[in-house]
């Protein structure tokens, strides 16, 4: 005969005070912790009502870039009136004198997110008794369909993700469709036919036209020979998004100094020649031409972050902490190859293969867009171009028109002073294998379509 | 962690904690519960402020008017200490406030 079910177990088994202390703790002293304490867990996968309120502050902190310390904590607990006993500042300081090692912060960190799942296991259980305790007539089938669907969302799935019925992906569908068509309506008769963006501008008339802009959680990869314009096809796309339409953009560089970045906006948002502009041979009249230009990156939503010794560990961390801090629309990385690898076994394809699915990942997970500049070889190919290209949902090569295509090409004659393609080579979206002929005016690291020459 | 620094933290702990028990208790306003963490945050952790330590200092020591302690209270209460020029301005009022006290018969 079977067992009668046990009417209670150890409560310890639903939770771990120490792990939630420490998490907590931790993040009071680490900047590490908190991003990826942030990042996985929620005040709901705490068990203590206290730990769970200490945690939404130190959050709140965090994401108002104020460093979460124990003073910063009492402050902000003081103002919000949460502290209103002796008990309460000594609950508070006991937590934090839980400190661990960043090394250890993921051990943690899931102890207390294996615990919240144990407690959503064990009140689904609780459920389940009590649906058979009630005795009514029940059916068999819909009752365990439902439990197989709760232990599904338990077992396999974050609290976020949903099934989409069939029902929900044509709705769905329907509505994105409908949208669009409303908007291109109201556009062609406001705008007299300039399509829409979906997604962040490119910085490019036809690209615009062709992509309807970058769309969040897009991987974009641009591709180019060193020398031939990475930095600036980055800083024209920051340009046009941060900068020209004030979204919020993070530039991680892995080669440049902050004084060289800071130095090619000065040329970018003047139009005077970067080689004059590093020198200093410049008159008043462009010294305050330089003043205006440097006013409206004062204004916007440009981030820069210059970090020689970048991972794909690393690269998560920032992101994630200025997605939450700074509510970033995209990031830019500038450039991968030049990222450290912390396995030193992996061969460079396979280091690069690695990081291009870490920023897909990222851009899925963050809802951002990620673009990431990759150098190709003097041929012109790309090592483990094929896997990039499976991840990537834009491949774009950026190369110089060479002089007898320029000659030769009657097409290329119709447009004032090309000078480069840029290469449309995978595009998820829409149409690829385009070649955009584009002018880039390297002294003044500006880039923009070629005008057609009108007839 | 060096005992030394061990012991700073403790301290640092201490008396954050004793602080905020004094405001929970209602010893003490949300104003001077936030200039008095800032200051320990500033002594403590980037070890700065020594000027204005040591008008604190001097405030202690001399006996000024119930007026001139209402100012100067209110002068540090409302001082941001991140910003150096408010700070040097707030110093070298609540000095000259101090030597007008002095001067008096």
């Amino acid at each position: 005969m079977n067992q009668p079910f046990p009417q209670s177990y150890s409560e310890e088994v639903l939770y771990d005070l120490e792990s939630e202390r420490r998490v907590i703790s931790s993040m009071l002293h680490s900047e590490e912790a908190c991003v990826e304490a942030y990042h996985v867990l929620t005040a709901a996968d705490f068990y203590s009502p206290r730990h769970a309120t200490i945690f939404e502050l130190t959050c709140s902190l965090f994401e108002r870039d104020i460093r979460p310390t124990y003073v910063e904590l009492l402050k902000e607990g003081h103002t919000l009136g949460i502290l209103t006993n002796p008990r309460d500042i000594e609950e508070i300081k006991f937590v934090a004198e839980h400190y661990i090692d960043d090394e250890n912060i993921r051990y943690w960190i899931k102890r207390v997110k294996d615990k919240s799942k144990l407690r959503k296991f064990d009140a689904f259980l609780r459920r389940s008794i009590q649906i058979l305790a009630e005795g009514q007539e029940l059916e068999a089938d819909d009752i365990l369909m439902s439990a197989e669907e709760e232990l599904t969302t338990l077992t396999a799935l974050d609290e976020d993700d949903s099934i989409d019925t069939p029902a929900d992906v044509a709705t769905l569908g329907y509505q994105e469709v409908e949208r669009r068509f409303l908007q291109f309506k109201e556009i062609r008769e406001r705008y007299k036919g300039v399509l829409p963006l979906y997604g962040l501008p490119t910085g490019f008339e036809d690209l615009n036209h062709i992509t309807l802009g970058y769309k969040p959680g897009d991987l974009i990869i641009l591709g180019a020979q060193t020398g031939h314009g990475k930095t600036a096809f980055a800083l024209h796309t920051a340009r046009a998004v941060a900068v020209d339409h004030n979204y919020t953009v993070l530039y991680l560089n892995t080669e440049m100094s902050r004084e060289q970045i800071a130095l090619r906006w000065g040329s970018i948002l003047s139009g005077i020649e970067h080689d004059r502009i590093r020198s200093g041979d410049i008159n008043e009249n462009e010294l305050s031409l330089v003043l205006q230009g440097y006013s409206r990156l004062r204004e916007s939503g440009f981030y820069s972050y210059p970090c020689p010794n970048l991972t794909p560990e690393k690269t998560i961390s920032i992101a994630r902490k200025f997605k939450a801090q700074k509510n970033i629309d995209m990031m830019i990385v500038d450039y991968i190859g030049r990222m450290d690898k912390l396995d030193p076994r992996l061969q460079e394809w396979q280091m690069l293969e690695q990081i291009v699915k870490t920023l897909k990942m990222l851009a899925q997970n963050l809802k951002i867009v990620v673009m990431c500049l990759v150098q190709l070889n003097p041929d012109g190919s790309l090592q483990g171009a094929k896997r990039m290209k499976n991840e990537s949902d834009l491949m774009l090569k950026l190369a110089p028109i060479s002089r007898d295509e320029l000659e030769e090409n009657e097409e290329l004659k119709k447009y004032l002073n090309p000078n480069y393609y840029l290469h449309i080579e995978k595009n998820r979206d829409g149409r690829s294998g385009v070649r955009i002929p584009i002018n880039f005016d390297l002294q003044r690291q500006v880039m923009k379509n070629a005008e057609r020459i009108s007839l | 962690m060096a005992h030394e620094e061990e012991e700073k933290k403790r301290i640092y702990d201490e008396t954050a904690s004793l602080i905020t028990r004094q405001a929970v208790m209602n010893k003490l306003t949300s104003e001077e519960l936030h200039f008095l963490l800032n200051l320990l945050d500033h002594v403590v952790i980037t070890n700065q402020q020594r000027p204005i330590i040591d008008i604190l200092h001097r405030w202690i020591k001399i006996s000024v008017e119930k007026e001139i302690n209402d100012t100067i209270k209110n002068v540090l209460l409302n001082t941001d200490f991140d910003d150096e020029t408010q700070v040097a301005a707030s110093i070298q009022f609540i000095e000259e406030l101090l030597c007008t006290n002095n001067e008096e018969p």
